[in-house]
């Protein structure tokens, strides 16, 4: 079930609100993750059993863990026991595929692939009840004992498919004991229209703008052709996937629980290392706490370091997608912030704000050339079309008519980039409160019909971050 | 908490929300087709675990809601009109153009399709030749060959143009028929419709008149016929995709011989096993796609037979854009077979030869030539 389809808003998510309202706070989890579990099984009527054998997995462990406190090597034992259970399960359903293409690619052989299809959410199920398992054992939080609440924590429906990748000891304590009230009930709701709205109405949209050029033979592309299609595609995946996060976060909001944030205005961002401080914020942080530090983190020297950054932004990559492209992707990235780390933060920090920006939007932009393109061949010609190498024209009819067609439409996508909207808003807070919230519930309200009226006719809307 | 009845309200807008979103499924009945769309709209799925487990529960489950959303037509038309305030060109497979002009927005999927379709009437039209048997084809121009001034800038839409010469010079055992200064000369006329991608029974007058010197009759001339409209609020198959409020209504304008000097005819329609005097099916301009009037719609194979005094049969290879011109032909030939290949699956050159038929005509429009998968089974 995806949020933005008639069946979650007219069915799903009222008879859920309602009956987690009606009933006692006793059972408001056990509400909670029947209804993620049904959310889930929905879409995956079969792979939901791995999901319940992975937070059943995890619950023991935890347990175990917790037990065993003064006993490291036992305690080491059954960490290490849920992570390769978690990685194994998350490396054959995603990577087994993959990593039969490479055998047979380089012994030359023909093993058959078992084309199994991808659960739905295993990359970050996996990550957060790992993450669970972790923080219990560096005795960051206790173990949690009811498995019921355990289940909601894993199963909840909102961060569930997509993110944000919340962590055990961020919701802990609201698992256990929290209260909904009428001020986070409607904070949640505001944040999940926006988010619906960046979806349905930017996202889907520039989508087909991508689509169009995508669909076409790479090698008649004109430089603005290929131009179009991959700004069309970087504000798709950051409009689709913040507002997935912003959906997730709104709805965690409803039910009385507080996601952390997952995007900061990326695309504002001076400088590579700012736009990963910005971007997909849960799973650097993710990476960051339970691979980079474990590593050894910034105490060990400097040629650990970069080492050990490579090997983090290659994995970040490869979580993406099993393929090679986003390896290179990650990788690509994490050369770049060893260079900037190391050498030009301190020249970088002497430019103007224009110019950072450019430099960093450009590499952004080579870097989705390289995670969209899975096939790397066709990924360097499209590189070459965007500088006019080897290509036949600048422009041609077919990219005038587009950007004609896309021109409003990008610039509100641009504008939407920024916290331009978000400052007018507040400074129209402090001068006047009730102007303000008027704009508000207009806004919310016009979102709300065009939303319906985008979805109902929607012959078009995918979702990129399922592969995850 | 400070803000209080701005939460206030906006919990209860959003609750109001849920509610009528959730009510609008009970509510509203199912409807077994749209006449908008022009489809059959997804009903009720039955439930099984096996479909369950396959997923194919789910999906129609979310189909159907999706199909049964009460007042679709007004969403769809809210979108389409947003999409034209935020100047996009095309919206759902149709090109809004200035004016009220909508174009049809054919994507050319395979574009090997051409060179296949015209050695296939080539192959066709050497068989003919050797069996005395005349073939001609009239390509038809699609309204934005006609109208391009009112087309968005730089669409990269088919040269229909080029096109025709392209066939006119590989195709030499058969007579093509270009009747495009003819259209352009009519321009000011209503020869096209604005909400359908079809032409209009006065535009395929004109090709009449030309088809006349090319197939050995003497047409009729306009003073002959009676012509009136019989609709003014007719909607395409154009609006269709993409409704617009305040769209001003095409009108539908039929010709028929004067009485005094109409024939009489006599139409069967093989599907149905029906016959019919009439050209016309008067009852379909009751229904949505208004344009049904014009031979009702689409048939696999009817056949027309009228009293005038000749020899001529005539064999039409058509796609839609025949249905308007049928009528006039209808008054030179004794039989008249019209023949459908989406739907007719016999070999044609044996009905031909069974029938001692000794004219064929294609009509296509020259868009849906280029991308038609059918005419290879001639």
């Amino acid at each position: 079930m995806v949020f933005s389809s008639l069946t979650f808003l007219s069915i799903f998510l009222p008879v859920t609100l309602a009956i987690y309202y009606i009933v006692p706070n006793t059972i408001k989890n056990l509400i909670l993750f029947i209804a993620s579990l049904l959310f889930y099984a929905w879409g995956e009527p079969v792979y939901v059993i791995i999901m319940i054998f992975s937070t059943i997995v995890d619950f023991i462990h935890g347990k175990v863990i917790a037990y065993y406190y003064n006993n490291p090597n036992k305690k080491r034992l059954f960490l290490m026991s849920s992570i390769i259970i978690n990685l194994s399960l998350l490396g054959f359903f995603k990577y087994s595929d993959f990593l039969i293409q490479n055998i047979n690619d380089i012994f030359d052989l023909s093993i058959k692939k078992l084309n199994l299809s991808l659960p739905i959410g295993i990359s970050f199920y996996t990550f957060q009840t790992m993450s669970y398992t972790i923080d219990v054992y560096r005795e960051k939080c206790k173990p949690q004992k009811n498995i019921i609440n355990f289940g909601c924590y894993v199963a909840m429906f909102p961060q569930l498919i997509a993110g944000p990748i919340v962590r055990y000891i961020t919701i802990a304590e609201e698992l256990n004991n929290r209260k909904e009230n009428i001020y986070k009930f409607s904070e949640g709701i505001v944040i999940f229209i926006k988010g619906l709205s960046k979806k349905v109405l930017l996202a889907n949209n520039i989508g087909m703008l991508w689509d169009t050029i995508y669909s076409k033979p790479i090698q008649n592309l004109s430089t603005l052709s290929a131009w179009l299609g991959i700004i069309a595609f970087t504000f798709q995946i950051y409009f689709d996937f913040s507002g997935y996060s912003d959906m997730a976060i709104g709805l965690g909001k409803m039910f009385g629980f507080d996601f952390p944030n997952n995007f900061n205005f990326p695309y504002m961002s001076q400088s590579v290392s700012e736009f990963w401080r910005r971007w997909h914020i849960t799973l650097s942080t993710w990476f960051r706490e339970y691979v980079y530090i474990p590593l050894g983190g910034n105490k060990v020297s400097k040629i650990k370091k970069i080492y050990n950054i490579l090997i983090v932004w290659t994995l970040t990559g490869i979580w993406h997608g099993a393929s090679w492209n986003f390896a290179i992707w990650g990788l690509y990235f994490g050369i770049i912030l060893i260079i900037e780390k190391f050498i030009l933060n301190k020249y970088l920090e002497k430019l103007s704000s224009v110019i950072k920006w450019i430099y960093t939007m450009l590499l952004i932009i080579i870097g989705w050339v390289l995670f969209s393109f899975e096939n790397l061949n066709n990924g360097i010609i499209f590189l070459g079309k965007l500088f006019y190498i080897n290509t036949v024209e600048f422009l041609d009819n077919n990219s005038l008519y587009l950007l004609s067609s896309y021109k409003i439409i990008l610039i509100i996508l641009i504008l939407s980039s920024t916290n331009l909207f978000s400052n007018i808003l507040h400074y129209i807070f402090v001068k006047s409160k009730l102007i303000h919230n008027i704009i508000i519930i207009t806004l919310c309200i016009s979102a709300l019909v065009l939303n319906i009226a985008y979805i109902v006719d929607a012959s078009y809307n995918p979702f990129l971050y399922f592969r995850f | 908490m400070k803000n209080k009845i701005f939460n206030i309200t906006i919990c209860c807008l959003f609750s109001l929300f849920l509610i009528l979103l959730f009510l609008s499924n009970i509510i509203t009945p199912d409807r077994k087709f749209s006449e908008t769309e022009n489809r059959y709209l997804k009903q009720k799925p039955t439930f099984s675990v096996k479909k369950l487990l396959d997923s194919s529960f789910t999906k129609d489950f979310e189909s159907y809601i999706q199909d049964q959303f009460f007042e679709r037509d007004f969403w769809v038309k809210l979108k389409t009109e947003t999409e034209v305030i935020l100047n996009k060109h095309d919206s759902n497979g149709v090109y809004i153009g200035s004016n009220n002009w909508y174009f049809e927005k054919k994507d050319i999927t395979n574009s090997k399709l051409l060179d296949t379709n015209i050695s296939t009437i080539s192959q066709f039209a050497s068989w003919a030749e050797k069996n005395n048997i005349s073939t001609t084809f009239l390509p038809v121009y699609s309204t934005y060959s006609i109208y391009n001034e009112y087309m968005p800038a730089n669409s990269d839409i088919f040269d229909e143009v080029s096109a025709f010469n392209y066939m006119s010079n590989k195709l030499d055992n058969i007579t093509v028929v270009d009747i495009y200064d003819d259209m352009i000369s009519h321009k000011n006329e209503y020869i096209y419709f604005k909400t359908d991608h079809h032409w209009t029974q006065l535009g395929s007058f004109y090709a009449y008149h030309k088809l006349g010197q090319y197939m050995n009759f003497k047409p009729y001339d306009i003073k002959d016929f009676d012509n009136y409209y019989i609709s003014d609020d007719f909607y395409g198959t154009l609006y269709s995709k993409a409704p617009l409020w305040n769209m001003p209504y095409d009108k539908i304008e039929i010709f028929e011989l004067k009485n005094s000097i109409k024939p009489q005819y006599n139409v069967y329609y093989n599907d149905t096993s029906t016959q019919d005097t009439s050209l016309y099916k008067w009852d379909n301009i009751n229904k949505k796609d208004k344009y049904t009037v014009f031979l009702g719609g689409n048939n696999s194979i009817l056949t027309i037979k009228t009293n005038i005094d000749t020899d001529k049969k005539l064999f039409i290879i058509k796609d839609s854009f025949a249905h308007v011109l049928i009528p006039f032909l209808a008054n030179h030939y004794s039989e008249i077979y019209v023949v459908d290949l989406r739907y007719y699956n016999e070999s044609v050159k044996n009905y031909i030869s069974k029938n001692g038929i000794n004219n064929v005509l294609y009509i296509y429009n020259i868009c849906w030539f280029a991308d038609d998968k059918n005419i290879i089974k001639n």
